[in-house]
């Protein structure tokens, strides 16, 4: 277990130190440059603009000036942000995209096992067969459909939500994004928990607890449930990196500016500092993220040996 | 000897669990009515997806208007060139031409909805009073959605009468100040113009008029309409035509970009699962570290720092579903590595990749198609998404798109009172049913191939 950490641990820079760089390599490839966009700037001003953001040193001069800046911490000037340094607008922006990607990884797991645990002990009736019809269509159906169908139902129609105000959203609206962006991972995780579920109620164990006489639910939460957290537990890693990707989207459905809304502003805007900084954040999340993701899966299932 | 029973390959034994399976069959047949729709799309509409006609506006589904152009020539010696639909049989055209004048008047309101100015061309006025009839036409600042209103007078101070404003910040009305409609006659010989007439006056020169100034067309008596039958969207284009050509686009990159991930995927884990040892554990090793990149944030810097074209998107979504794909196939081979009749082949002295490609792929063929079925929808799915985010690819000088962009553009026009709604329900509808059916079919054919591994499981 040590030892699988600590090769984790040596890891996960490694990770880093590839993404860091295939996005440099594939910020700098590109055609064009940040002030292309902006009405024709005098030679003079954009030669001092271009020294002043050192675009006019060589590549590998820039890549060595940027990754020594990382080193110390430190992820450059925002180029379309005069005066604002990219550290400062991610500390900005990180929260409200941490809230809603947690508090829908918090209902997706929540729906996703009571209703597969429940699907699976109520095998083949009428809520079975309902709730894996819901399943298939929140894993089919988009959530930047489903986003605009609850706000005009909730917000437009019943206006039991109102839009995020000067003080940031109210509870009943960030658990409508939530929900939003919970729904294909809640319908997934009911599926493998369906599925774990009904692979091992009818093992010996089960069997033996069920004639000593232990309760039904009793078998179902201490007994069965750890079994069939398993696949939901491996489905987690990957299901932060499509959490935060599908916040991209209902960030700007429901008007949260966080990082999500900033990243998706600033590729297309081709503001190179502001880009990469957001891929390294949402890169140190995800390897986080699928750090714990392994350790709770040997905590599950104390068989998984680590090497 | 006695003769066998004739056995059914594992195929055919396949084919027939998944016709037993309603559900699967339901979602192939969707599948294929949908893609066979959308290959054909000319047959089933009959509209040009990009043309726009900003004089029409949004139309509801089902509703028709006159089938003109942008422009409409009727000019002696040449060809009618009023509307899409070949009228060089007909003998005479007739069209009927609104050449009133307007004056128009910027209504603004306050927040609750009262009339707080009524801006004219001479300065401010208290009221306005239309008594005439179809006289008057609200448009937005934009000049995209035009409505006739009937009689009705406007007070500043006061709500308006009728449903004005829809939310906007502002509208233009736009009033008659004379009313005139002219009607143009033009004969037709063998297809060309001979003649034109403006209420019995010849016309030499001919005649050109825009589509917005045009209110009825007929030739030969019969009145030139068309009709759509999911509507048009803000900009006048046919949203049944749109679906049909962007689903080109969504189905071509779920087939395209599944295709380069089977690709990469097969022959990477083919090569690690049969070289083993040491090659495969770095190889392996390399695909674990991939797997903790964050792709779609990679996907989408190279697609808005590079601009995005097809080509690049199969690619890129290619690239990003072959990981798993690759694990798959390792597990395969591994097992299968040791089988007689590999080794039998390998005594034989047939090269590597022979073994690999005729007897390692094919006998690991039931988990790689069962994982490809799944990998379409979910490959359409990233499409979307990043056409919803402004960067997918489009035909057609930009004029034809995804079905992610058409859902976007229908949640942009979707009013605050959900007028419009069709513009977002019929794309998603038809986005969200191929998608169920791929799903339903995939899981259909995971479950007659892998009879084992069926239950329902994700």
């Amino acid at each position: 277990m040590g030892r699988y950490l600590l090769k984790r641990l040596i890891q996960a820079p490694i990770v880093l130190f590839l993404i860091v760089t295939c996005s440099f390599v594939l910020v700098r490839l590109a055609p064009g440059g940040p002030f292309d966009a902006e009405r024709k700037v005098p030679p003079e001003v954009e030669a001092a603009l271009n020294e002043q953001y050192h675009l006019d040193e060589s590549i590998p001069m820039q890549y060595g000036r940027f990754l020594l800046d990382l080193a110390q911490g430190d992820l450059g000037p925002a180029i379309k942000y005069p005066g604002r340094s990219v550290n400062a607008i991610i500390a900005d922006r990180l929260p409200p995209t941490l809230l809603l990607g947690g508090y829908a990884l918090a209902l997706a797991v929540l729906i996703g096992v009571t209703v597969g645990v429940i699907g699976a002990r109520l095998y083949n009736t009428v809520f079975d067969h309902a709730s894996m019809v819901f399943a298939l269509l929140g894993i089919s159906i988009p959530m930047f459909v489903v986003g605009p169908l609850l706000l005009l139902a909730f917000q437009t129609q019943w206006r039991l939500v109102s839009p995020p105000g000067e003080y940031g959203p109210s509870f009943a609206y960030l658990s409508l994004a939530a929900l939003c962006l919970a729904a294909p991972f809640a319908a997934r995780i009911a599926r493998l928990c369906r599925a774990g579920m009904l692979e091992v109620v009818n093992q010996d164990f089960a069997r033996t607890a069920r004639a000593k006489g232990v309760p039904e639910w009793r078998i179902v939460t201490v007994h069965c449930l750890r079994g069939a957290l398993t696949p939901v537990v491996s489905f987690l890693g990957p299901a932060v990196a499509s959490v935060l990707t599908g916040s991209l989207v209902v960030e700007s459905i429901f008007l949260l500016k966080g990082l999500g809304w900033e990243f998706v502003f600033s590729a297309i805007n081709r503001d190179y500092t502001l880009v990469i900084g957001t891929v390294i954040v949402y890169s140190s999340l995800l390897i986080i993220a699928n750090l714990i993701v392994d350790l709770c899966y040997g905590l599950l299932d104390p068989r998984v040996r680590y090497d | 000897m006695t003769e066998t029973a004739p056995g059914l390959s594992p195929g055919a034994a396949a084919w027939r669990r998944l016709r037993r399976n309603p559900l699967a069959m339901g979602g192939l047949v969707i599948t294929v009515v949908v893609v066979v729709m959308c290959a054909f799309a000319p047959l089933f509409s009959g509209h040009d997806p990009g043309y726009q006609r900003h004089w029409v506006g949004a139309l509801t589904p089902g509703s028709s208007h006159i089938d003109c152009l942008r422009e409409n020539r009727l000019i002696p010696g040449q060809a009618p060139d009023v509307s899409p639909q070949d009228l060089s049989a007909a003998t005479t055209i007739t069209l009927a031409a609104d050449e009133s004048s307007y004056r128009e008047y910027r209504i603004i309101p306050d927040t609750e909805g009262r009339i707080r100015r009524i801006a004219g061309s001479q300065g401010e006025l208290d009221e306005l009073v239309l008594n005439q009839a179809a006289l008057a036409r609200v448009a937005l600042i934009d000049g995209s959605r035009g409505r006739n209103l009937a009689p009705l007078s406007l007070r500043r101070g006061e709500a308006p009468p009728v449903p004005l404003f829809d939310g906007s910040a502002a509208v233009v009305l736009e009033v008659a100040t004379e009313a005139r409609i002219a009607s143009y006659t033009a004969q037709l010989n063998n297809g060309v113009v001979s003649a034109v007439q403006r209420s019995g006056t010849a016309l030499p020169e001919g005649i050109v008029i825009t589509g917005d100034r045009i209110t009825g067309m007929e030739a030969d008596g019969r009145s030139i309409t068309t009709w759509h039958l999911l509507g048009t969207d803000i900009e006048g284009r046919a949203l049944f035509a749109r679906i049909l050509y962007g689903g080109r686009i969504s189905l071509l990159v779920g087939a395209v970009a599944t295709l380069v991930s089977l690709l990469i995927g097969v022959t990477y884990g083919a090569v690690a699962g049969y070289v083993g040892g040491r090659t495969d554990r770095v190889l392996m090793a390399g695909v674990d570290v991939l797997y903790g990149l964050p792709f779609m944030f990679l996907v989408i810097v190279l697609l808005s720092f590079f601009g995005s074209n097809i080509l690049l998107l199969f690619a890129a979504l290619g690239a990003v579903q072959w990981l798993t794909m690759a694990r798959i196939v390792r597990g395969q081979i591994l097992g299968l590595r040791e089988a007689d009749f590999v080794a039998a082949a390998r005594l034989a002295g047939t090269p590597a990749h022979i073994v690999i490609l005729r007897h390692l792929v094919p006998n690991s063929f039931g988990p790689i198609v069962v994982y490809a079925s799944l990998t379409v929808p979910i490959v359409i799915l990233e499409e979307s998404f990043l056409a919803f985010i402004g960067l997918s690819a489009s035909f057609g000088d930009g004029q034809v798109h995804s079905w992610g962009a058409l859902v976007k553009t229908g949640v942009d026009s979707l009013g605050s009172d959900g007028s419009f709604a069709w513009l977002l329900l019929w794309p998603s509808l038809v986005m969200a049913a191929t998608l169920i059916a791929l799903n339903v079919l995939g899981d259909g054919i995971r479950d007659a191939l892998d009879p084992k591994l069926s239950r329902g499981a994700a």
